[in-house]
């Protein structure tokens, strides 16, 4: 009933992705996600070296036979990453699917093309899709700026970005910002994307490492506790709402400079924060949809729930629209 | 799928969104000649006199119930509520600003009800008020605005869930795939807005039109206006304001200079507001096309 496009060239179940979450796509996580019949990767920027990520993909294999991906941002940041490398790694190890995010993945495609990767790559503008799509890639996620973490410059809604990814890209479409239910799914199939990708929905799930504290948090935080940092040095950050997003804002409304940001947006701070509860420090990137997530199930709880409601809409629908 | 066209009194569930200066008799009553809910729109005039003339041109030109929009912050809008009330019209929407006292007033006149609402908090606000549906229009929207408002995708089923009237969705809806993918929300109805500024019955210059047929996914901007923001299309002006070199602020938000920039096409005058969903408008075509579309299987 959900088959689409995306779950054809995944080999997954159902048409959901776990976002890939900076620091908390790990393998309990990712596992968790793949066992219940959805889609999830690793985000490899999370580990300090080669053996950590090769230990992880190791762990994942241990704990589930189904398909995942490894996530590799192609964001510029502060400390050079060799991502030649964690390609390198994805393939020895035998994962099937690399997520490409940000930036410009063409470098890359020989690599990845010549291992037979299933390549997605995840942008923010219909531009990029269209682009994407047209440069050979076997899928494209875009998000809308109502997601957490980095939707992007031009802030536009998935709603809007959907229709018009949809008409310029002729491999499956991942749509990302805003969806937590079977009803946003079931929009975004209506919309004409083949799936979707929801990250804020897995950040309260039981398999997730945010500690109990921050978790009560995001389940507290209405859809209008979110903000984004960010802006000044052109690379927004949509985070929840707290005293550290505040800081940030002040120093970048005196015209702090990147180097003066940079202690202050470190994701090593905001990776301690999610671990130790400390609200108070640390950016927590999370997506307006926090205001729909009012519960901390498990990942599969999460999945059927969205499952079983999708059907339900979609019965609705075809009632309403015989 | 009725209760809204039954509380309406239209064909399909689709209310005309209010487009300030450019809100036209021929269009409101297009709109409802071909199955929608036709709105005027008192905005931010104070011309009474010119408001009734409008009402009575609507109803020369359809026997089909049409409304009107009420913006809550303008100052002269109890008058306005008494002159709707006294023409019959059978539906009102209430948005930007406090709609306490206009909810009270029309519930007593036993008009219809539908309040605008950007976050789940006015929403609920509105419900116990008593209004008769609620209008979620998410930050995709052109026109005024608040501040970090919620995208459509986001706050519809939020709304959905948190009143127990019907709720349309609003903002970034131009196709049958929008349409479709706001009933999946949970939406009863849809507003349109910017899809309509592009129709052929609208009054909206030339320019303005073309500016939305050539619009990308990137092409508008909030603009600040000190109380409001406004969602407008990138014109030149737009760019110098967003770059600091040209300022426009809440006093220069005039009729006269909304007409001329909307009406008369000189776009340097006032930003032209559009939503987001501008991007996937390529042609102006009549609204009746519009509409048949967008219900068409």
């Amino acid at each position: 009933m959900l088959k689409t496009r995306m779950t054809e060239l995944l080999g997954v179940d159902y048409p959901i992705q776990c976002g890939t979450l900076m620091w908390l796509s790990r393998a309990e996580l990712v596992a968790a996600v793949a066992n219940a019949g959805a889609f999830a990767c690793l985000a490899a920027h999370s580990f300090e070296n080669r053996a950590e990520l090769t230990a992880e993909i190791r762990k994942t294999k241990q704990l589930t036979d189904r398909v995942f991906g490894v996530n590799v941002s192609l964001m510029p940041t502060l400390k050079p990453q060799d991502v030649t490398d964690m390609i390198k790694i994805t393939i020895d190890e035998g994962v099937k699917i690399i997520e490409t995010a940000a930036g410009n993945p063409e470098p890359y495609r020989p690599q990845i093309v010549e291992a037979g990767l299933i390549h997605i790559h995840k942008c923010a503008r219909v531009r990029d899709a269209a682009k994407m799509s047209r440069m050979g890639v076997d899928a494209v996620a875009i998000v809308g700026t109502e997601a957490g973490g980095h939707p992007g410059m031009e802030k536009v809604g998935s709603l809007v970005l959907i229709p018009q990814a949809v008409d310029q890209v002729t491999v499956p479409l991942i749509a990302g910002g805003g969806f937590s239910d079977g009803r946003s799914l079931v929009a975004a199939l209506a919309l004409g994307a083949d799936g979707v990708l929801m990250g804020t929905r897995f950040m309260t799930a039981k398999e997730c490492i945010i500690h109990p504290d921050i978790k009560r948090r995001l389940v507290e935080a209405q859809e209008t506790d979110t903000l984004f940092v960010m802006e000044s040095i052109r690379n927004p950050g949509r985070v929840l709402r707290n005293p550290w997003a505040e800081k940030v804002l002040e120093m970048e409304k005196v015209g702090s400079t990147l180097e003066q940001l940079a202690p202050v947006i470190s994701g090593k701070i905001t990776l301690k924060g999610w671990l130790d509860g400390g609200f108070d420090q640390g950016l927590f990137y999370c997506g307006q949809v926090v205001g729909r997530i009012k519960d901390e199930p498990s990942a599969a709880e999460i999945i059927k729930s969205i499952v079983e409601e999708a059907v339900q809409v979609k019965e609705r629908m075809d009632g309403l629209f015989q | 799928m009725k209760e809204i066209s039954e509380m309406l009194g239209c064909r399909y569930p689709i209310i005309q969104g209010p487009l300030g200066g450019v809100t036209n008799p021929e269009l409101v009553a297009a709109v409802s000649e071909a199955g929608g809910f036709g709105l005027l729109a008192a905005y931010i005039t104070s011309d009474a006199d010119r408001f009734k003339a409008q009402i009575d041109r609507v109803k020369n030109l359809t026997d089909k119930p049409f409304g009107a929009n009420l913006v809550a912050m303008n100052p002269k809008s109890i008058e306005f509520a008494q002159i709707l009330v006294d023409s019959g019209l059978p539906a009102v929407t209430v948005s930007a600003g406090n709609p306490k006292e206009l909810i009270k007033f029309f519930k007593a006149q036993g008009v219809k009800v539908l309040n605008v609402a950007p976050t789940v908090d006015s929403a609920k606000k509105a419900a116990d008020l008593g209004v008769d549906a609620i209008i979620a229009e998410g930050s995709e929207s052109g026109g005024m605005q608040g501040f970090n408002g919620p995208s459509t995708m986001v706050l519809v089923p939020l709304v959905v869930d948190a009143v127990d009237v019907p709720v349309v969705a609003a903002g970034g809806i131009a196709d049958a795939r929008g349409y479709r993918a706001a009933f999946a929300l949970g939406a009863k109805g849809v507003q349109l807005g910017t899809c309509l500024i592009a129709s052929k019955e609208c009054i909206a210059h030339e320019n303005y039109k073309k500016a939305i047929c050539e619009a990308d996914d990137a092409n508008t901007r909030l603009v600040n206006l000190g109380r409001i923001q406004v969602r407008a299309l990138r014109t030149p002006l737009v760019e110098k304001v967003l770059e600091g070199e040209a300022k426009v602020s809440f006093t220069d938000f005039t009729p006269k200079n909304v007409e001329a920039a909307w009406i008369e096409g000189k776009l340097e005058v006032f930003p032209i507001s559009a939503g987001q969903i501008a991007g996937m408008i390529k042609e102006v075509k009549s609204v009746r096309q519009i509409l048949e579309e967008m219900v068409a299987d």
